[in-house]
């Protein structure tokens, strides 16, 4: 009976013992939602992104900004790390990173010496966007305030997701996926680059928020082509369109063409695309095919939209206007950054594994760079929109 | 034990010697025939209405039939006109003094070594009323009471089989307590009758007031944690556990009946479950499933999750949840400790007040368990709605031993999370579950039915099967009797 | 009733046993050697690990009362079955303390990666011992509850995972040569079909419904085989062969992508409980074929001491296995090379030599 009331007196003790291992508070720890890794004289800067809870019981005043950036420098990133802790006076707790920002200059060095800290740390979950950030430093796109969103990191993952559904042309892609396409053979990654709009120094304050319209806003625009794992250079936003429209990772895009020296505008959705590599002689061909079906947004010339000659005549200029928009993504991948990153190279190692092993050697190089490929593009406008003709043709009859 | 005098002054001499000259003793001397008749009755429990309604009917005489051995002739007279009474005959002064203050009168002729003893007892009791613990919407809502006698009846009135079998025992050396063991003989084995007779037969204890009493005799493990047993007020929940196979114990002078064995699905079964259409049922159980561990892990979890694994919690909960525990002096454990003892204490009140003082019970429990601790800064916003997501789960169960026993388990949970978190909290389980698993319960198990898992049980665990369906008793009970409707090519056992 | 044990909870028994090894040892064995093709070699080891189960069986019910200890007994005479009995307790002792040593890693590297191991072990062989006094029925239900509860767990994960799989992560098929899957499935069987040499020690008898035990056994086997499959399906159906390989606890990150209906996020850690339940149970039954053990070889027959040596045996086996192995990469080592080759040795090797006996002792 002694030796129960004497455990039973341990455990209730345990009660009390506070800052036992594991055992943390919740306002102890420094939650980081974004992390930003810069270089600077040729050490690299990480920042850590900590949501600020508040610090008064009571009312908090509106002026306290919401979110606080710490930095820390070192030869790699451990060193950083450590001299980031030493500012901190909370512990800081990666659990919960929403994004990740890599300056160009330290995707430029090699992205490869970054990811082992991040991947190694049991806490962190892997799960968190990658982005490069354009034109400035990774820090002042964390430090941008976002009249949308209580902290920078969460606007830029919100708009990472809505840029997915409706524009279709950023990259989403989590850390796990971008460590898993750098392991594999015959395919290079990708990630979406951000860029400040604006006058960044005036974005950092809480004041910017308070007019109309704020004086710094962060953009998702171009994409970032890698080879290995150090960035080459940039693609723009219709090739942008292009390369995710070739990687089959498009809900719908909203594509332009002219009719008569007009504008016109369909939005695709269901868009399938279909790839296929055939050899001939150790020289591969592409063949790709596209199906899509599309809706008309916009169109300005004359047009009698209710002939079905006339229908089948935009669909053909649709068609065209997308196929130039896919070879110029692909010869902007092949020969200007020699960078497979559509994954043809991998697709020749997952279903011809002999032929792969053979060619492996000469894949980045030679043939991929001369690749022959064939596009066919097949637009079928289903809807019109709630307007059943053009407006030229309509006043015309009258 | 002494046998009682041949005269009658010595016996009265006695019974006023060794009750202290008690105040509710009546002696009274009558002539009958000539020769003296005694009669002895304590006043505070025998009815006078009726003692002095037999007297003039029994004991009147014909002065004719006179006989040397006039108590045999008195006990056949009274036989034959007191109809309605127990009619008994004492030897010795315990018995004497058993059934005096069991409110029989004693009637004492010169010359023998017996008394006649007639019962002439007074209602002490409430008379059948309505239940006062167990609430019930639907269904009958007389109650059992104080009055042994009108508690065997209001079974006996349910069910009208001769195989429902009453056995009688007297326990307690002083108080001499009826308990009565009550079961229906053609589908309880009588191997577990054969048990519990043999426990109750070896308590030696100076008295038994209520039922309460035999639960730590009637079941054998010594660490009471889950009560084996159910005790009800109500005669329709008895009949129906003894229709599915169980025993119940009746004890005098107390409401509450005892029914062996109490299974864990039991607490989650109310008795108007059969009154009600079966999905509701199963619904309202799977309701009482998630209440009972609502109300064991929560608190748990909440440490747990905040202070171990934060990685549990979505990224907006949590910032929220750090801002609110800004400037809280006390760690997690400790909060909830506080909060779950006060909301204990409370409610610990609300049984002990009386109506009059109950509106400022809660009116006070709003006040402190609400925004004033908040706004005092003791304790974080979050913790109060943990606290009454705790207490409103364990306002499910009316029995009190189910109320303890969680109260208990939480405890347990709590300690095991602050010390390790989540893997804590798994590790209670284990014991929790080991814990419920070892129990015994006249040879069947307490999680039956699902720990040896029988597939017709399951129409009397959780899911609850329309009634034409049940054709057969539970069968995790070990029935003698399988069959509940009545087919009559399989009448035998 | 004292010591009954229903066929359903043998099942469950068997189940436990078989997957308690779906972590960490497994997945570690397939992966290593043969990146997304280890599938194959599940199949494989599934097929030819049953050849050792039919064995078990047969042995069970050579004799239903008599338990492995006694059954030794009697057919090699009391000295040369006290030897034999010995040396397979050893190595159930060290399988027990290989068990405790995964779970620990597992446990102190994703759950509570700060708290000293000592700690945690210490912690988490309460309720082995707890558990392991209570005797065979106890530990029969609460088996069965834990078997619940994984299945549910397993039902919320497949439900969870299965839309996410990529069929192209399989591809290049057999991209290894066959002689690599017949090694890696060799590697494979000893962990799994092994242990259920665990189930010889209950003796027949003390089963109810024991007729229908053969079939339900083979059935749960194989049912159990079908789920570490589609475990390692999963694994790299998902995340890939390549990603999968760096990681230690693959299967505990592929659970990180899960996300049901937008709300049942960062689930991680309540679904990985299962397989603590697994291995929860294969120790306590581990240190009940021990307690058997000694109960026959040394006599005891009162209760109480036995119950308080074997918990002092289980203390000391449970605590020692914290210097067991000196780092990860030696234990990963030796679990490729070594410890595969001592489990055949003994385990198989006993096995035949008691059918063997079996046979002639009816002569």
């Amino acid at each position: 009976m002694k030796k129960i009331k004497v455990l039973l007196v341990i455990s209730f003790i345990s009660l009390f013992t506070t800052g036992c291992w594991n055992y943390n508070e919740l306002n102890d720890l420094a939650i980081t939602t974004g992390i930003a890794v810069d270089i600077k004289d040729n050490q690299y800067v990480v920042s850590y992104m900590i949501a600020n809870a508040k610090k008064s019981q009571g009312e908090s005043q509106s002026q306290e900004a919401n979110s606080v950036v710490f930095s820390g420098q070192g030869e790699s990133i451990s060193s950083a790390y450590q001299d980031l802790n030493s500012k901190v006076s909370k512990i800081p707790y990666i659990s919960h990173l929403e994004v990740l920002i890599i300056s160009e200059e330290a995707a430029k060095k090699g992205v490869i010496n970054i990811v082992d800290f991040l991947m190694r740390n049991p806490e962190s979950r892997k799960e968190f966007f990658v982005i490069l950030s354009k034109g400035s430093t990774a820090i002042s796109i964390l430090e941008t305030l976002s009249p949308l969103d209580p902290f920078p990191s969460q606007s830029i993952a919100n708009n990472i997701l809505s840029n997915q559904t409706t524009q279709s042309s950023v990259i989403v892609e989590e850390f796990s996926e971008f460590i898993s396409k750098l392991l594999q053979q015959g395919i290079n990654p990708i990630l979406s680059g951000i860029e400040i709009e604006g006058n960044a120094e005036e974005g950092k304050n809480q004041s910017s928020l308070e007019n109309s319209k704020p004086s710094a806003v962060t953009k998702i625009s171009s994409i970032g082509i890698f080879k290995n794992d150090i960035l080459l250079g940039w693609a723009e936003k219709e090739e942008s369109i292009g390369i995710n429209i070739l990687r089959n990772k498009v809900d719908s895009v909203l594509l332009q063409a002219k009719c008569d020296n007009h504008h016109m505008a369909a939005t695709l959705t269901n868009i399938q695309t279909n790839t296929e590599i055939n050899f001939n002689n150790n020289n591969p061909q592409l063949k790709i095919t596209v199906d899509a079906q599309g809706a008309l947004v916009e169109i300005n010339c004359k047009k009698n939209l209710e002939d079905t000659n006339v229908i089948e005549e935009l669909s053909s200029e649709f068609e065209n206007s997308l196929k130039n928009l896919l070879s110029n993504s692909i010869s902007l991948a092949a020969t200007q950054y020699k960078s497979d990153i559509f994954g043809y190279g991998n697709m020749i190692y997952k279903n011809n594994l002999t032929k792969w092993n053979q060619i492996k050697d000469l894949w980045e190089e030679e043939l991929f760079p001369q690749i022959d490929y064939e596009i066919k593009t097949n637009i079928s406008l289903s809807s019109k929109g709630s307007f059943e003709q053009t407006i030229l043709e309509a006043k015309n009859e009258k | 034990m002494k046998k009682i005098d041949k005269k009658i002054n010595t016996i009265f001499k006695y019974i006023n010697q060794i009750s202290g000259n008690s105040s509710d003793i009546v002696t009274r001397t009558i002539k009958i025939a000539q020769k003296n008749i005694g009669y002895v009755y304590l006043e505070s429990v025998s009815s006078d209405d009726k003692i002095s309604d037999f007297l003039v009917k029994g004991l009147s005489w014909d002065a004719r039939e006179t006989n040397f051995n006039l108590f045999d002739e008195l006990f056949e007279k009274l036989q034959n006109t007191i109809a309605n009474s127990n009619l008994k005959i004492a030897n010795t002064y315990d018995e004497l003094f058993y059934f005096l203050a069991s409110g029989y009168t004693a009637i004492i002729i010169e010359g023998v070594h017996k008394a006649i003893v007639v019962e002439t007892r007074k209602q002490l009791d409430r008379g059948v009323v309505e239940a006062t613990t167990e609430a019930i919407v639907r269904g009958p809502k007389d109650s059992f009471t104080e009055n042994h006698n009108a508690n065997i009846g209001l079974i006996r009135k349910r069910i009208k089989d001769p195989n429902l079998w009453f056995q009688e025992i007297k326990i307690g050396r002083r108080t001499k307590t009826k308990v009565t063991i009550s079961y229906l003989n053609d589908i309880v084995e009588e191997e577990k009758v054969n048990i519990i007779k043999k426990r109750l037969s070896q308590i030696n204890i100076d008295g038994i007031l209520d039922s309460g009493y035999l639960r730590e005799f009637l079941t054998d493990s010594k660490f009471g944690d889950f009560p084996k047993m159910i005790s009800s007020e109500r005669p329709d929940l008895a009949c129906s556990s003894l229709l599915d196979g169980k025993i119940v114990i009746l004890v005098e002078n107390s409401p509450f009946v005892l029914i062996l064995p109490g299974l864990f699905v039991d607490f989650f079964h109310a008795s108007e479950d059969n009154y009600q259409l079966p999905l509701n049922v199963s619904a309202t159980r799977i309701l009482r499933f998630l209440g009972f561990f609502l109300t064991i892990l929560t608190p748990a979890i909440y440490i747990a999750l905040t202070t171990f694994d934060v990685k549990l919690i979505p990224s907006q909960l949590l910032i929220s949840l750090a801002t609110q525990r800004q400037g809280v002096p006390f760690p997690t454990a400790i909060e909830v400790v506080i909060m779950l003892t006060t909301f204990e204490i409370l409610r610990e009140c609300d049984l002990r007040m009386p109506k009059q003082m109950g509106a400022s019970v809660s009116i006070v429990g709003a006040l402190v368990l609400g925004d004033a601790a908040v706004a005092a800064g003791i304790v974080s916003p979050i913790v109060v709605i943990i606290v009454a997501i705790t207490s409103i789960g364990g306002l499910l169960f009316t029995d009190v031993d189910v109320i303890n026993s969680i109260r208990l388990w939480r405890i347990i949970f709590i300690l095991s999370a602050s010390l390790l978190g989540l893997i804590g909290i798994v590790i209670a389980g284990f014991i929790f579950i080991t814990r419920l698993a070892s129990i015994n319960e006249l040879g069947i198990s307490y999680l039956s039915p699902f720990s040896p898992f029988s597939l017709q049980g399951q129409k009397y665990g959780i899911i609850k099967s329309p009634t034409p369906i049940l054709k057969n008793r539970p069968s995790f009970l070990e029935p003698k009797n399988k069959i509940r409707l009545r087919d009559d090519s399989n009448e035998e056992n | 009733m004292k010591n009954k044990i229903s066929t359903l909870q043998v099942v469950s028994l068997c189940w436990q046993l078989i997957l308690s090894v779906d972590i960490g040892i497994i997945s570690y064995i397939s992966l290593i050697s043969l990146k997304q093709d280890g599938w194959i070699s599940i199949i494989v080891a599934g097929f030819l690990g049953i050849i050792p189960v039919l064995l078990y069986l047969y042995l069970m019910s050579y004799r239903p009362e008599m338990n492995f200890h006694q059954l030794n007994e009697y057919l090699f005479g009391k000295i040369g079955g006290k030897i034999i009995n010995s040396i397979v307790a050893l190595l159930i002792a060290f399988c027990v303390m290989l068990y405790f040593n995964n779970l620990n890693n597992f446990i102190t590297s994703q759950y509570l990666h700060k708290t000293p191991t000592l700690f945690g072990i210490i912690i988490f062989s309460i309720p082995v011992i707890y558990l392991l006094n209570q005797g065979l029925t106890t530990i029969g239900r609460t088996t069965f509850v834990l078997f619940a509860f994984g299945l549910g767990l397993l039902l919320l994960t497949v439900l969870g995972l299965v839309g996410q799989i990529d069929l192209n992560n399989f591809m290049p098929i057999l991209e290894h040569d066959t002689t690599n899957i017949f090694r890696t499935a060799l590697r494979i069987i000893p962990y799994t079909s092994f242990s259920l040499i665990l189930l010889l020690c209950i003796p027949k008898q003390d089963i109810v419904d024991s007729s229908k035990l053969n079939k339900r056994v083979i059935g749960a086997y194989i049912i159990s085989f079908i789920t570490v499959l589609s475990a390692l399906f999963f694994i790299v159906g998902v995340l890939g062969a390549d990603l999968a390989q760096l990681y230690q606890y693959p299967e505990f990150h592929v659970l990180k992508r899960i996300s049901i209906g937008g709300f049942i996020e960062r689930v991680e850690s309540t679904l990985s409980l299962r397989w603590i339940f697994y291995i929860f149970t294969t120790l306590v039954f581990g240190l009940y074929f021990l307690k058997k053990y000694i109960e026959t070889t040394f006599r005891i027959k009162k209760e109480k001491k036995l119950n308080i040596i074997s918990s002092v045996v289980a203390i000391i086996l449970l605590i020692s296995c914290n210097w067991m192995f000196s780092s990860n990469t030696e234990s990963n080592m030796l679990l490729l090379n070594i410890i595969p080759i001592f489990l055949y040795i003994i385990n198989l090797g006993v096995t035949i030599l008691m059918f063997i006996k079996t046979k002639t002792k009816t002569l």
